[in-house]
């Protein structure tokens, strides 16, 4: 066993050097010849060939041809190259072989891509990281390369997105701060500016021992990407098509309605006499209204009496049953690629296109992608290369949906305030009479909460459009074969623009002053709508010099160094504008505004002058040891506090290379690193130019709670600087218009010094049962702090904190990766990767002497975990029994942030992924599980269902029972109800409750009786439930989904011999087919992040989100 | 091969061309840094805002809670009751940690200071307002909690201010108030006695501005009527009389023009119910308020109410005082529901309140009215002699008459809760002013209950709470309390505990105030120096 591996290793070793080794030749040989070729057809170059039992052997060409002489009688030869399954093949009468080798994942020689874009074997790396083939990624596709991740690498979690062109939350070890970096250079991204069909490989650095000579930026690790290059095939040319249709359709998590009772509110309801209902008590209306008999209701399209004025009642039926469902229709994702790859004696090029089309499930809803990808090598000389590389990204859309808490999303109007009242049949044409008015009026059930959806989908448009480019030019020298220098200028750069144009007589919602159905008279008010642009620009350049020495120093002595600069400047712009009402209709224009248009600017430099070093030393495999150091001058750290400098360590040995092992364990490596990461005052995203210029004065805004009153925030990846140390005065407005500032609230810290996160790391990769068997094990301990933060002050001091070095977290985790093939035969083979994470992050120290911290309204201390999370809790009798007060509502909890009680952790437990991959002859199937286990969130839409009386759950069980009974005893709408339910729970007898925190603390000094008081089922959820508690409403995050399943056939290579075609595959995919979790309400994927250090965020209260579905389709691959 | 290295070097010379960004990289370049010279106007603009939102609201501060009309201050005023929590808020009394109003010690502070550079000298209309400004803040805040800091606070070198006795805090709030009538004094000249300030949201001429001080301070003088006695080195019987004794030194306002408003506009600052604001049918008037006036056949009912559905179903017309029934606070908000959908109270006069963008009415802050009644009390508590406190007392009733525009004889048209219109009625002014319990009983304990009666009705939806400090401090008018509905026990709270940032991050300081003001413990249900 061991002397295989230490063959298998020499081999690989000897390769790597770049030396071809053909031992000796024996008095009686004769020739063998062959091609080796992969799965994919497609020869596998430098692959070895040996004869088993001797020490000769061959290299490969780059064709995957191979002569290898081979001594007279019977003889084995072995095929084997990094990354595939070694191949026995006994060598008989014949001369020609040709071989096809399979893939493993599990090779003890992987090469890894490492910070800077170095390669390095993977057992010569002190800590943890992943790869992800990117072939894996194109089949069962996401809008998204980032999302396809999703449940591949322990420790990665990808919460993608379920808006439209909506960024993933990607959280690694918990920080969502990630650096992307694209063959070796860090871009700027948003995650959608690369095409997955362009990626060869995805590595994850888990954490700052990995990427900690990329500064920091890397300080919670980087997603390197390596795109592919350009063709080494005979022909000098290759063609890929690759194309991928998927359909999206059936819900996965679905928020359930009721649709037996209507508009209103105590079982009554009526639409005023007046055309938009503006003299009706029932405006605005909640779900709570009659039930659905078919008795006379005046409805918004009952007729109005020409004689009295009076509007006559009509049926009031469930007209609308389906009205989400019918509304939305099958989404569509097509993604196309095509890319051409060639190669010369001096130049390499690949050249590759991608388009994606989006349509959303959402009518008018649609995305285009443009992916321009261009690689390119020149040869010079032996000694000399250049090589470039420009990625050209476009999006464009006229109308992506807008989703938030507001009467500009669907899952508002359908499932938070959708009534069954009206037909969606009746709503196309939305600009009918008699409320409707042709481009100035919409018609709709109702005036002052809603819209029409077809009047949002095809009026109220949010466009977008980016321009994303980047790309780097570089030249390596080789100086000599141990030394190699570069020099390399990149480019990351992108253009956003967006507009929203608001329709006239759109519903706002009454949140934004100045929108209003009024009745001047006899003539309506009707406002004339809005127009907003958001312009943001970034333009970043990296420039480095990198020396890069290698050198074998003899007696198993090897030495990697490597030495550099670098230089990058950054600069960003924005503009957000909006006029402030139309003064005509239809016009989008910010020149077409009544009132003084508001616009808002916010721009940025910055500048960080870096060096850095690296220096791996190893001894045979006994012992790997590479350390890193950098230094960098950052622009956004005080003066005097600029230069910051950060080591790393990491020390690696393959302990089975030297020491006897049990016969089961075929590898062993042990690891360790440290890494001291710096940095500080730069913020990973930025919003509107509204928002960045208010956080930068330590005053966040968001469009949302500081102007328009509806609408998300649009955060894109930034990376700059946050400017939040310094005291500033930013001039805003308050009254009718006139100017007037704000003041910083954080006192500014001329001593600031930067962040610092200390990083530790131990693992170890064991392979047992002849390498069928793969574990990878990392513990991971993060010192994050102390953290650049602004710690709260009294508030007599006029301000509300001050900038320090405090506040130290402490995360550690655990990261499993197991990898086996149960089955390999000739025919078939199953493989499994499983992965698997966990971690805690407690608070571990605050600044100075202070015990407590205040963060989300909560004092958390010493050793807390910081993802606990506070609110509201029924009182709870010691038998368990809800308790009510005398009126037959829970007792009220008391207020204030140190009578919340601890509801739950943001964080899950763990988080975990299975992949199967299954192989018979020409087929594959694979498919994946994923999903996280534990901790809780608010399930806000079933929160506001409730309250609106819209909730499935309001007509189930004892409330659809006392809400039926309610009902009944309106007599039709005619007397008001009598309160029918009654909650399961006891009142308090005797004794008078002691209250201490938010807790009862003499419970067992009460007595209790049975609560027999009964109020009406609105009242009970409106004015306590809801009202008054967060506890109803939290839900499990645990869920488990059935992330994607591929059923794929690929056609045998030897057909293609000779024609023009030369490869295809065919799949059929499914993505997210099975969803399973405590309340389908929401889709708990996108939740990712639980509570985040940087910016303290907790998460665990998000709002509306898009519904999601199942997505399944095709893939077709051809190669030419 | 020599080519090749030019290549690079060119390469190397057209990176190094475009890098380097020059200057300071360090400083925000999209907003004035501390140092710039900023209006002053820009800075009181700001403050004032402040003053009407309430303490802590224009930074969204926990526990903030805005002070204008219509909200949840209204309620613990008892004017007006929510049945429904989503929509109306809660009614619950259920206080906790309080903000604090130093943000406008803050903009003062910097204003100041803008001034004096700008100006040349501290002694400018500036530094008079921010010596009221300053007064303002501390009292918003003593008011609520007890002790706080006064003379360390402000200062960003000093993030542990010690705490100032309420007793101190008063001393030196009204000195400042006392100055600043002095800088105004000094300031005020004939030809800008009439100008407004720049920056001044409120538009009040700098004469009017040293009126406002003067009335505010009358204001907080009375507040100490329970201090009055054994706390001699206050002076506030006599400074209360000082005042009123010398006009010309210290003018007072004159009518409701020299009242210290917010006014609504259109465009920015709509008024808190407007045409689009549909749930008038989750709120009822309070009974508290309601009580009083159609006791007292008050026309200002038919104003501000309209009558109980279940009551005109019942046979009343609209111009019967008994139609319109004001809501119980402290009964639990399911029954308020019930009963309110069942026609049992009053709603918002929506033909009033709801009619337009701007409000029917401006939002007083500090108020003519109520100096009529604050200088009647003083009168009735014998701290003023030789003025008649019955004078004031009806002086006030009519400024607050005259603010709704009432006048005898005058038609009223009657609407339902959505504005339907229900009938009229015709205003009958002797009716109330010649009520028996409306007349002035003189200067003992029955005239003083109508002077803190009229008060509380003409503070209807304005002078932030006012009235439940008034309340508080004298039992008058008695507050609805002990029911399901005021929290879980039943009891209004007589403070705020201090704000959370106070008690963690000025510990030793804070736990020390509490020490010596309430053994110790942060506790809501006693009271404080100012009250006791």
């Amino acid at each position: 066993m061991k002397s295989k591996l230490t063959r298998l290793y020499t081999v690989s070793l000897l390769m790597i050097s770049g030396l071809l080794v053909n031992v000796g030749a024996f008095a009686q040989t004769r020739t063998v010849s062959g091609k080796v070729l992969g799965e994919n057809g497609v020869p596998v170059s430098s692959a070895t060939v040996s004869v088993k039992g001797t020490r000769i052997s061959a290299v490969a060409d780059e064709y995957g041809i191979y002569h290898i002489k081979v001594p007279a009688g019977d003889a084995t030869l072995v095929f084997s190259y990094v990354g595939y399954n070694a191949f026995e093949e006994k060598v008989g009468e014949t001369n020609e072989h040709n071989i096809t080798l399979h893939e493993n994942k599990m090779q003890l020689n992987e090469i890894v891509v490492t910070a800077l874009g170095v390669k390095k074997e993977l057992k010569r790396v002190g800590y943890s990281t992943q790869e992800v083939k990117g072939s894996e990624l194109t089949k069962a596709r996401e809008p998204n390369a980032i999302n396809s991740l999703t449940g591949k690498v322990a420790g990665l979690t990808v919460g993608a997105s379920a808006e439209m062109l909506g960024r993933p939350q990607v959280v690694l070890r918990g920080s969502t701060d990630l650096l992307f970096v694209v063959d070796g250079v860090p871009v700027n991204s948003d995650t959608w500016n690369m095409s997955a069909d362009d990626i060869e490989s995805y590595t994850v650095l888990k954490g700052a021992n990995a990427a900690a000579l990329y500064g920091f930026r890397g300080q919670n690790g980087a997603i390197l990407v390596t795109t592919k290059k350009g063709s080494k095939e005979k022909r000098g040319f290759s063609v890929e098509f690759n194309s991928s249709t998927m359909f999206e359709k059936g819900y996965t998590a679905l928020p359930k309605n009721q649709t037996e009772y209507g508009y209103g509110n105590n079982y009554k309801y009526a639409y005023g006499n007046d055309l938009y209902d503006l003299d009706g008590s029932y405006r605005r209306s909640n779900i709570w209204g009659p039930r659905f008999e078919g008795q006379p209701v005046k409805q918004y399209d009952s007729p109005i009496d020409p004689t009295t004025g009076q509007r006559t009642g009509t049926p009031w039926v469930a007209r609308g049953v389906n009205n989400f469902e019918n509304f939305m229709e099958t989404g569509l994702l097509s993604t196309n690629n095509i890319a051409v790859s060639a190669s010369g004696d001096k130049y390499d090029l690949r050249m590759s296109y991608s388009h994606t089309y989006q349509k959303g499930m959402a009518p008018n809803t649609k995305l285009n992608i443009d992916n321009l990808n261009i690689n390119t090598g020149y040869n010079f000389s032996p000694k000399l290369r250049m090589e470039a590389n420009l990625n050209f990204n476009a999006q464009y859309t006229p109308n992506i949906p807008d989703v938030s808490y507001g009467p500009n999303s669907y899952p508002y109007m359908f499932k938070v305030y959708g009534s069954a009242s009206w037909a969606l049949s009746d709503m196309k044409d939305y600009w009918k009479g008699p409320t409707g008015r042709p481009g100035l009026v919409q018609y709709y059930s109702e005036y002052g909460r809603e819209n029409n959806p077809y009047f949002v989908a095809n009026e109220w448009l949010h466009g977008h459009y980016k321009t994303d480019v980047y790309g780097y030019l570089k030249f390596t020298y080789k100086v000599n074969k141990d030394l190699n220098i570069s020099l390399r200028s990149q480019v990351t750069t992108w253009n956003q623009f967006r507009t929203e144009k608001v329709p006239p007589s759109t519903n706002l919602n009454g949140y934004y002053s100045g929108y209003y159905f009024q009745k001047n008279g006899p003539l309506y008010n009707i406002w004339y709508g809005d127009y907003r642009e958001d312009k943001r620009m970034l333009i970043e350049n990296n420039t480095d010099l990198m020396a890069n020495y290698n050198k074998n120093l003899g007696k198993g002595f090897n030495l990697t160094a490597i030495a550099g600069g670098s230089l990058r400047t950054f600069k960003y712009n924005s503009d957000w504008a909006s006029t402030y009402q139309l003064t005509i209709p239809g016009v989008y224009n910010l020149s077409n505004s009544k009132n003084p248009v508001k616009a808002y600017t916010f721009g940025s430099n910055m500048q960080v002058i870096s060096g850095y070093a690296s220096v791996d030393l190893a001894y045979k495999n006994y012992l790997n040891v590479s350390a890193t150091g950098r230094v960098d001058k950052l622009s956004t750290l005080p003066e005097g506090q600029q230069t910051i400098f950060y080591p790393s360590l990491g020390v690696s040995s393959v302990i089975s290379d030297y020491t006897k092992l049990p016969e089961a364990i075929s590898f062993l490596k042990v690891r360790g690193s440290f890494a001291d990461v710096k940095g500080g005052l730069t913020n990973s995203t930025i919003g509107s130019a509204y928002n960045a210029l208010t956080t930068s004065v330590g005053n966040p805004q968001t469009l949302n709670s500081g102007l328009l009153g509806y609408g998300s925030e649009l955060y894109t990846s930034y990376d700059g600087p946050s400017y939040t140390n310094q005291m500033a005065y930013n001039t805003t407005t308050f009254y009718n218009n006139t100017p007037s500032i704000t003041y910083s609230n954080t006192l500014a810290n001329k001593d600031l010094k930067s962040f610092d996160i200390k990083s530790y790391e131990a693992g170890l990769d064991v392979k047992f049962l002849k390498n069928r068997l793969g574990l990878d094990v990392t513990y991971f301990r993060t010192i994050n702090g102390p953290l650049i933060y602004p710690l709260p002050v009294a508030s007599s001091t006029g301000y509300y904190s001050h900038n320090v070095n405090g506040i130290t977290s402490q995360k550690d985790g655990l990261e499993v990766s197991l990898v086996g093939t149960p089955i390999r035969t000739k025919d078939f083979s199953w493989d499994v990767m499983v992965n698997w994470s966990t971690y805690k992050e407690k608070l571990k120290d605050i600044y100075q002497n202070e015990k407590t911290v205040t963060i989300n309204d909560h004092n958390y201390h010493i050793g807390d975990r910081l993802d606990a999370f506070y609110g509201y809790k029924v009182f709870r009798a010691p038998d368990g029994q809800p308790i009510y007060n005398s009126s037959g509502l829970l007792l009220e909890p008391k207020t204030g942030t140190d009578n919340k009680q601890l509801l739950g952790y943001a964080n899950p437990d763990y988080v975990f992924g299975i992949n199967n991959r299954f192989g018979y002859k020409n087929f594959s199937f694979s498919f994946q599980f994923d999903g996280r286990v534990g901790g809780k969130i608010y399930d806000y839409v079933f929160a506001q269902s409730m309250n609106s009386g819209n909730a499935l759950d309001l007509v189930q069980g004892d409330y659809g029972a006392a809400r039926l009974n309610e009902w009944k005893s309106t007599s039709l709408s005619t007397v008001d109800a009598t309160p029918a339910y009654v909650g399961k729970g006891v009142v308090i007898s005797s004794g008078t409750p002691v209250y201490e925190n938010g807790a009862i603390t003499n419970l067992d000094q009460l007595k209790f009786d049975k609560n027999t008081k009964a109020v009406t089922v609105q009242n009970y959820v409106q004015n306590s439930l809801y009202a008054k508690f967060d506890e109803p409403f939290l839900i499990s995050r645990s869920y488990l989904k059935l992330r994607e399943v591929v059923l794929g056939y690929t056609f045998p290579a030897e057909k293609f011999h000779g024609k023009f075609l030369k490869g295809a595959s065919v799949s059929l995919v499914g993505r997210n087919l099975l969803y399973f979790a405590e309340r389908k309400d929401i889709d708990l994927d996108q939740y990712a992040s639980g509570f985040n250090i940087s910016d303290r965020s907790l998460n665990s209260k998000p709002g509306l989100q898009s519904t999601t579905a199942r997505r399944f389709g095709f893939n077709v691959n051809l190669s030419f | 091969m020599k080519k090749f290295q030019y290549i690079i070097a060119l390469f190397a010379l057209v990176i190094s061309m475009s890098a380097c960004q020059k200057g300071n990289l360090e400083n925000n370049p999209n907003v004035a840094s501390s140092n710039s010279l900023v209006p002053p106007s820009l800075i009181l603009n700001r403050a004032l805002y402040g003053v009407y939102q309430g303490g802590g609201v224009v930074d969204s501060r926990a526990n903030s809670v805005f002070e204008g009309p219509w909200d949840q201050t209204m309620r613990w005023n008892q004017y007006t009751v929510s049945n429904l929590s989503y929509y109306r808020g809660n009614n619950s009394y259920n206080w906790a940690n309080t903000a604090t109003a130093y943000d406008i010690l803050k903009y003062v502070s910097k204003m100041e200071a803008q001034a004096a550079t700008q100006f040349g000298s501290p002694n400018n209309v500036y530094g008079a307002l921010g010596k009221f400004l300053r007064a303002y803040c501390f009292i918003w805040l003593t008011q609520r909690v007890g002790d706080i800091p006064m003379t360390q606070a402000g200062d960003e070198n000093n993030l542990t201010p010690t705490y100032d006795s309420q007793h101190d805090v008063y001393r030196n709030s009204l000195a400042l108030l006392d100055t600043a009538n002095t800088m105004f004094g000094s300031l005020i000249t004939s030809s800008n006695a009439n100008t407004t300030i720049d920056g001044d949201i409120y538009a009040l001429t700098v004469s009017q501005w040293q009126k406002v001080v003067n009335t505010y301070r009358l204001r907080v003088l009375i507040s100490l009527s329970k201090r009055a006695d054994d706390n001699a080195d206050l002076n506030i019987k006599s400074q209360f009389a000082t005042i009123l004794g010398n006009p010309t030194k210290y003018p007072v306002m004159t009518s409701n023009a020299d009242n210290l408003t917010f006014k609504f506009n259109s465009s920015y600052n709509q008024y808190p119910r407007t045409p689009s604001e549909p749930y008038n049918l989750y709120e009822n008037i309070g009974n508290t308020y309601l009580n009083i006036t159609t006791a007292t056949k008050d026309p200002r009912t038919f104003v501000i109410a309209t009558p109980a559905p279940a009551q005109l179903a019942g046979g009343k017309t609209v111009s019967d005082f008994t139609a319109y029934v004001g809501a119980d606070i402290s009964k639990a908000q399911s029954d308020l529901n019930v009963a309110s959908n069942a026609g049992t109270y009053s709603f918002v006069n929506y033909k009033r309140y709801f009619a337009s963008l701007t409000g029917p009415e401006p939002y007083i802050m500090v108020g003519y009215p109520e100096m009529c009644f604050n200088i009647a009390e003083a009168i009735n508590r014998g701290w003023v002699t030789g003025a008649d406190a019955a004078t004031w007392y009806n002086n006030g009733i009519n400024a607050s008459l005259s603010f709704y525009g009432l006048a005898d004889g005058q038609i009223l048209t009657i609407g339902d809760l959505a504005g339907k219109t229900l009938g009229t009625v015709t205003v009958k002014m002797g009716d109330f002013l010649t009520n028996p319990a409306v007349v002035y009983k003189g200067n003992n304990n029955d005239g003083l209950t109508q002077i803190l009666n009229q008060k509380y009705v003409a503070m209807f939806e304005n002078s932030g709470i006012e009235a439940f400090y008034n309340f508080r401090r004298t039992g008058v008018p008695v507050f609805a309390q002990n029911g399901p509905g005021i929290n879980g026990s039943g009891v209004i709270p007589r403070r705020w505990q201090y704000p959370t940032d106070e008690k963690v991050y000025n510990e030793a300081n804070c736990t020390s105030a509490l020490q010596k003001q309430f053994g110790g413990s942060d506790d809501l249900n006693k009271d404080m120096w100012l009250i006791k």
